[in-house]
């Protein structure tokens, strides 16, 4: 009798079925259920218990698994509910036993799945690897510097006044590919010629024959003695002549060497005063011409044309003219 | 116990008698007849009716553990003092005082007594 019905009372539940809940509940805690139980006492607890629950209180005593079929089906059911549905439709025989059934579906899909994340793992890895190869690494070694452009080339688009410097320089040194070459004739002598020798920087002596590139390259290209660069001055520019012969009868002296450079050329178009001087003296070299008596006008001419020096400079390439485009440049 | 409606002063006198139950480990329980006769088993052992020694003495030697016997003792209590109850009182639920440990245990004598 479960209920204890009363004339007006109510139904307490039983001891039996306070204690069959008691320990449904708590099922998980209980090793194992010892002997001689009567099955619709511990029925209960039975249906309550997880698969390994149950697998665990059949091996500690055997005779509980005698009336589990049914419930083993049910786990069977709860876990693999597409399998279970083939044996439903009688696709399949119903094994003979079902909890075998449900271990080892089981092991088959674990080990399913295991090979699937061991492949995932494994391709994972892969990106990992090729993406540590690419990875900005640390390390205390300099990199080999890339020239992605030949060498020598500026790595900036250069000034104008940076180009005339740099051509002017490369002109005195004879860099190797330079787009200047001298004729033979205008291989560097060293003339006797102290006033030449003097170029505007003082500090400078006759013999050196290579100036360092500085902002006085006008010094050294004195020396070199572009004699005939000199004479350039008719074909570059319309005044040209005019100063020139003006320029060849001052013949300055040392010292004014020295201040003609610092003195702005009037009518200079652009390039800067140290700089014309030698601007003169190469510009015209395309057109040689030796003359040794003026071997001395040159250099002295050189620093008294200074204005005229300066209107004479002709950018060699368009691109450092700075006149009107329509305007022919004397390179 | 239910089954008595007509009671006589002496069955109700009798009722309040305190019967005790023993354990195995050396407790005593002392209860009223009425709540013994709760558990059908101890109806039967305490009836008047039968020619048990315990139906004498009053005394019900239970083969079961001194906590067993305390808490088929409380739940007895508890059956005879709400099974009259009427429908709108609360009642405490007695699931909480059954301790886990015991449960098993208590299962097997809660069976064997019918409680």
């Amino acid at each position: 009798m479960s209920y204890d019905i009363d004339s007006g009372g109510r139904r307490i539940p039983t001891l039996v079925q306070y204690c069959q809940r008691v320990a449904s509940a708590n099922v998980e805690s209980i090793c194992s259920l010892g002997e001689g139980w009567r099955n619709d006492l511990i029925r209960p607890v039975l249906e309550s218990c997880t698969p390994e629950t149950l697998q665990r209180f059949e091996d500690a005593d055997p005779y509980i698994a005698n009336d589990t079929q049914d419930i083993w089906k049910r786990l069977f059911l709860k876990e693999f509910p597409i399998a279970a549905h083939q044996y439903e439709s009688n696709a399949l025989e119903e094994p003979e036993s079902w909890r075998d059934e449900l271990f080892a579906l089981r092991d088959r899909e674990h080990a399913k799945l295991n090979a699937l994340s061991n492949r995932l793992k494994a391709s994972r890895q892969e990106e990992e690897e090729r993406k540590r190869e690419s990875a900005i690494k640390l390390t205390d070694k300099v990199p080999p510097a890339k020239r992605s452009r030949p060498w020598g080339a500026p790595s900036q688009p250069k000034t104008l006044f940076q180009k005339t410097r740099s051509e002017a320089s490369r002109l005195s040194k004879g860099v190797l590919g330079s787009r200047i070459t001298r004729p033979a004739f205008q291989t560097r002598r060293i003339v006797p010629n102290t006033a030449s020798a003097k170029p505007p920087p003082p500090s400078r002596t006759a013999s050196s024959v290579k100036a360092p590139s500085s902002a006085q390259p006008s010094g050294s290209r004195v020396v070199v003695r572009s004699v005939p660069v000199v004479h350039r001055p008719p074909p570059p520019s319309k005044q040209a002549s005019p100063m020139l012969t003006e320029s060849a009868s001052a013949i300055p002296t040392t010292s004014d060497v020295c201040s003609i450079p610092a003195s702005p050329p009037p009518t200079a178009s652009s390039p800067p005063p140290p700089s014309s001087p030698p601007e003169t003296l190469w510009s015209p070299l395309p057109q040689p011409q030796t003359q040794s008596p003026e071997a001395r006008s040159p250099p002295a001419r050189a620093p008294g044309k200074k204005n005229p020096g300066a209107s004479l400079f002709m950018p060699k390439h368009r691109a450092y003219s700075q006149l009107p485009r329509g305007v022919q440049s004397k390179s | 116990m239910s089954a008595d409606v007509p009671m006589q002063g002496d069955e109700r006198d009798r009722m309040n008698e305190w019967v005790r139950l023993t354990s195995t480990d050396g407790y005593d329980y002392l209860v009223r007849r009425k709540v013994a006769m709760c558990s059908g088993t101890l109806k039967n052992m305490l009836s008047s009716e039968s020619s048990f020694s315990e139906a004498l003495s009053n005394i019900c030697p239970m083969n079961e553990r001194g906590i067993i016997v305390e808490k088929l003792s409380e739940y007895l209590i508890y059956k005879s003092t709400y099974e009259g109850a009427k429908k709108n009182e609360d009642i405490p639920d007695f699931q909480e005082r059954v301790q886990p440990e015991i449960s098993l245990e208590l299962l097997v004598a809660a069976d064997y007594y019918d409680a």
